[in-house]
């Protein structure tokens, strides 16, 4: 945060500096696919039936919920417990959550969230209450109540389906981490008590709720009653049908959810509908803002998301999706992801500035459809997976709609969200940490940030420009497909990576993603000698410092205009390149396609021959604008 | 004086305006130039075909790579701008005194040139530390504005928009009639060579009378300043067009905005300094050379008849009554 100051300051100079000349060999980037993708995967059956009846008290900010959660033992073995996930607990003074670095949100800021379950029974226990024997706290955690056990009286057997009654109270915090209220605005996720889930081998994967990570969980179904104060506008998770039967001033729903990892909603007064057929999605768009701009560049982005995505990474399967931008009041409520039920965000004045906040944030969480929703990798142990792909989908995704002004166009300026995700992953970047880990051992959000969601896209963005883009587009594609209604792993991840980019790569992929990053590829020195019959032989020096071998390119300027392009396969740390012209050497450019953008430092990718270090070129073009921006900036400066 | 040498002694002071406006133009491109020194190293080894090459990843890199080294460069070019405003004031000093010797040519026509150096070295400073005085203010007033509008946000109420606008609109006022007090009275400095007090009450008279004119026409003159400046910045990405053509048009439409402004500029100093009534100049004040009747017009000149007579008028001799004090220091009186 202590740089933003700079950056903020910078931002003009940026915004002059990022260039107008229209590079068509960049201006678009198709998402490309090979011709055979394997079909997607069906969603599996539920492991879990939440049937729910809730009452939304819109004063106290409370919901009190009561029904059945019909749960079956999927693994291989029996099971003597039970975990449940009450992250709202989260919002409690001493819980992980706060103890640890902030999040994405900065911590909790206003009242406090607690869920307290207050019965916890089942028939097939004689309808004892469960929650007596249920530990006080998260495991291993005094502090924390995030992540409670329940030991059951007897095991359950493999196969064998449990009936839970549950009654629950939820209190809900001022928005934090896209969750309570801001006024009369209320948006519930993680509100409910949640079975953890049971993986095949008996093992529970219980984790309290940590700042940097939340999800992996069942495909579960919900059929959840909603009953809320009559003027209140509501949005859910999956389909939702008006009920009869209320109470005087008040109104039912209910919303059904199948085969989904989670389920989320909203309800405030302050919300209006609109309603479109994208494709094979009715969507729902919730707004509280008069914001015609980012309305339209939402409905833009979720139409053209849908159907790229879909052909992508295999068509979304939910019959409904349900995209809320919350009130400004509420703008920390923005940017969050739930199946089928989505939170964005953006603001007027950057959609008329030719900034794509609106598009970025919409797409991104609409990749989040695919990236744990129905990919449903476990983000605690792998985020890379969840939010690093789905950052992946959101720059290809901008950069195959807007080309090189897919961050930012303004007055026929062009900002790349590759070079914006470059520029943000490396900036600040001093001890280089792994990619591949679990989201609690990054030491702090920002890191995290880099890594995940900058680091992750640039490494495949790095391999789509030196492998074939065809071939990472086809390889991230059948990964989506074949991974729909599972729960892959890092190691799932590489071998359908390498089956497309060869099973060779397979190395470089861990040294990748597994490794800490550091690459940085320099020209070294160039030595030159006459031959005998005319010309000259040179010998070019490149270093390359970290990993993992990437091939690159080298071009050489020489005197005269011509242009002698050479390749190397980047295995060796030290390359030495020969190679015979017939004018001097003018300048040397390592990279000069932009295609390693891993490489930290691009400042030493320059050489002149004749000084050994930087050649004496100078964008004049470039310092015109710096200069008469000063000028003005004198002359404006006395009004 | 006759009306001839009232006409040659107009051209040589209009040609001394556009001097002094073509200095104050090359004070800003050398101050610019000098600004951005820093910066021009950590760009080589760039083409701008490489740097400029849409979706700005190379240029990001440079700002990436340099970072400690272009926040320096920037800091370094803030303070050559801050501390250059001292030059543009002086270089405005003497656009000052020309124009107001176009607004009324025959008035300082015998002025001793060896009384001229005094002077201006006495009143020089004077007027540099009331343009300090006049951007201290106009600061004041932003962060004032600035600080309302957070405190505003923080009440949580209805009006808090109309509020804030008005106080907006309410500084705006506050500035631009200080600022053409603050103008007046250094063209009487500068220009009519009053002693500072003098120079006051003479401000404060055609303040007085013409306020309304005068504010408004200042505001004209900060809008088309603003709107220059802000033609300029959009202007500026059209300097890295790849048609030569594009970035030549670009760069003349900058200069020309620039140079046109400030004969903007020029235009209001004359016009304002019409509106300084040379009658209600103290005849104590006057330098024996100036006072010579034989150069002083018979006709006493209103402050509404002076403040609509346009240089031209001043040229065809519409000279002021009494003449003009060459210098406001106590030496001027003894001489």
């Amino acid at each position: 945060m202590r740089r933003l100051p700079f950056l903020v300051r910078l931002a003009p100079l940026l915004f002059c500096l990022a260039g107008c000349r229209a590079d068509e060999s960049r201006e678009s980037m198709p998402i490309l696919l090979c011709a055979e993708l394997p079909a997607p995967q069906p969603l599996p059956k539920a492991t879990a039936h939440y049937a729910l009846s809730v009452r939304l008290d819109a004063e106290r900010h409370e919901v009190h919920g009561r029904g059945t959660i019909t749960w079956t033992n999927r693994s291989d073995r029996p099971t003597s417990e039970l975990y449940l996930h009450l992250y709202l607990n989260a919002f409690q003074k001493g819980s992980r959550f706060l103890r640890g670095p902030a999040g994405r949100s900065g911590g909790l800021v206003g009242r406090e969230g607690r869920i307290a379950v207050e019965r916890l029974t089942s028939p097939t226990f004689g309808g004892i209450d469960l929650w007596r024997g249920a530990d006080a706290h998260s495991a291993g955690d005094a502090a924390d109540r995030t992540d409670i056990r329940v030991p059951l009286p007897r095991p359950v057997a493999v196969g064998e389906t449990l009936e839970l009654g549950v009654e629950f109270v939820s209190v809900l915090p001022q928005i934090v981490e896209r969750t309570g209220y801001a006024g009369d605005f209320h948006l519930l996720g993680q509100w409910f008590p949640k079975l953890a889930r049971l993986e095949p081998d008996g093992r529970w994967a219980h984790f309290p709720f940590h700042a940097f990570a939340e999800f992996y969980a069942d495909f579960d179904d919900y059929e959840i009653v909603l009953d809320v104060p009559a003027r209140h506008t509501v949005g859910a998770s999956g389909t939702l049908t008006k009920l009869g039967g209320a109470e005087p001033g008040r109104q039912r729903y209910l919303a059904q959810a199948a085969s989904v990892i989670d389920f989320a909603w909203t309800a405030s007064p302050e919300l209006e509908r609109g309603t479109r057929r994208l494709g094979g999605t009715t969507v729902h768009l919730l707004w509280a803002e008069d914001e015609p701009r980012v309305r339209e560049a939402t409905w833009q982005t979720l139409d053209a998301g849908l159907r790229e995505l879909g052909r992508w990474l295999g068509e979304y399967p939910y019959p409904e999706l349900t995209v809320v931008i919350p009130p400004a009041d509420a703008a920390r409520a923005g940017g969050m992801e739930y199946p089928s039920f989505i939170t964005t965000g953006g603001g007027e004045m950057a959609e008329r500035l030719g900034i794509r906040a609106a598009p970025l944030l919409v797409i991104h969480e609409l990749a989040h459809q695919w990236f744990q929703s129905l990919v449903a990798t476990n983000e605690v142990l792998f985020p890379m997976l969840d939010e690093g792909l789905a950052s992946y989908a959101e720059w290809r995704f901008l950069e195959s709609q807007y080309g090189t002004a897919s961050l930012a166009s303004l007055l026929g300026l062009r900002l790349s969200r590759t070079a914006g995700g470059r520029f943000a992953t490396f900036y600040g970047r001093t001890d280089p940490v792994r990619v591949n880990q679990p989201a609690e051992d990054f030491p702090s959000f920002s890191a995290l940030a880099r890594e995940i969601y900058g680091r992750t896209p640039l490494i495949l963005e790095t391999l789509a420009r030196t492998h074939g883009r065809e071939r990472v587009d086809s390889a991230i594609a059948a990964y989506a497909r074949r991974g729909r209604g599972a729960h892959p792993t890092p190691a799932d991840f590489y071998a359908t990576l390498a089956e497309y980019l060869g099973d060779d790569e397979l190395p470089t992929l861990r040294e990748l993603f597994d490794e800490p990053g550091h690459f940085n590829l320099r020209l070294d020195s160039l030595s030159t000698r006459a031959r005998a019959g005319g010309g000259f032989e040179s010998s070019l020096v490149v270093l390359r410092e970290g990993g993992p071998a990437l091939p690159y390119q080298v071009a050489i300027e020489l005197e005269g205009g011509q242009r002698i392009e050479l390749d190397a396969d980047g295995k060796s740390a030290r390359d030495t390149l020969v190679f015979a012209h017939a004018q001097p050497v003018a300048r040397v450019v390592l990279d000069p396609a932009e295609r390693l953008l891993l490489d930290e430092d691009p400042a030493d990718d320059r050489l002149d021959p004749k000084t050994r270090a930087l050649p004496d070129t100078l964008p004049e073009a470039l310092l015109s604008v710096v200069t008469r921006g000063a000028e003005l900036a004198s002359f404006g400066l006395s009004p | 004086m006759t009306p001839s040498d009232v006409s040659i002694l107009a051209r040589r002071r209009l040609a001394q305006l556009l001097l002094g406006v073509v200095a104050l133009w090359l004070t800003h491109r050398g101050l610019a130039a000098f600004a951005v020194a820093e910066v021009r190293p950590l760009a080589r080894g760039y083409s701008d075909a490489e740097l400029l090459s849409a979706g700005g990843d190379l240029v990001l890199e440079l700002v990436r790579t340099h970072e400690q080294e272009l926040q320096a460069a920037l800091v370094s070019a803030g303070v050559v701008l801050a501390v250059g405003r001292l030059l543009v004031w002086t270089v405005a000093f003497f656009v000052d005194r020309a124009a107001f010797e176009l607004a009324w040519p025959s008035a300082l026509g015998g002025a001793s040139r060896e009384q001229r150096p005094l002077h201006t070295a006495l009143s020089l400073p004077l007027v540099v530390v009331s343009s300090l005085g006049s951007v201290a203010l106009a600061t004041c007033l932003l962060l004032g504005v600035v600080r309302a509008g957070r405190w505003l946000r923080h009440q949580d109420s209805s009006h808090a928009g109309w509020a804030l606008g008005t106080l907006a609109v309410l500084s705006v006022v506050a500035w631009v009639l200080s600022e053409v007090w603050l103008e007046l009275w250094r063209l009487a400095v500068s220009g009519a060579r009053r002693r500072p007090i003098a120079a006051a009450r003479s401000a404060a008279r055609a303040f007085r009378n013409a306020w309304g004119r005068l504010s408004c026409t200042r505001a004209l003159l900060a809008l088309s300043t603003l709107g220059v400046t802000a033609g300029g910045v959009l202007l500026l990405p059209a300097l890295t067009q790849e048609a030569s053509e594009g970035r030549v048009w670009a760069t003349v439409a900058i200069e020309l905005g620039l140079l046109g402004a400030l004969c903007l500029r020029a235009a209001w100093l004359c016009w304002a300094s019409g509106h300084l009534s040379p009658a209600e100049f103290s005849p104590a004040e006057a330098s024996p050379a100036e006072a010579s009747p034989a150069e002083a017009s018979p006709a006493e000149a209103s402050p509404a008849e002076v403040s609509s007579a346009s240089s031209a008028d001043a040229a065809k001799g519409a000279a002021p009554d009494e003449p003009l004090d060459p210098s406001p220091d106590p030496d001027a009186s003894r001489a």
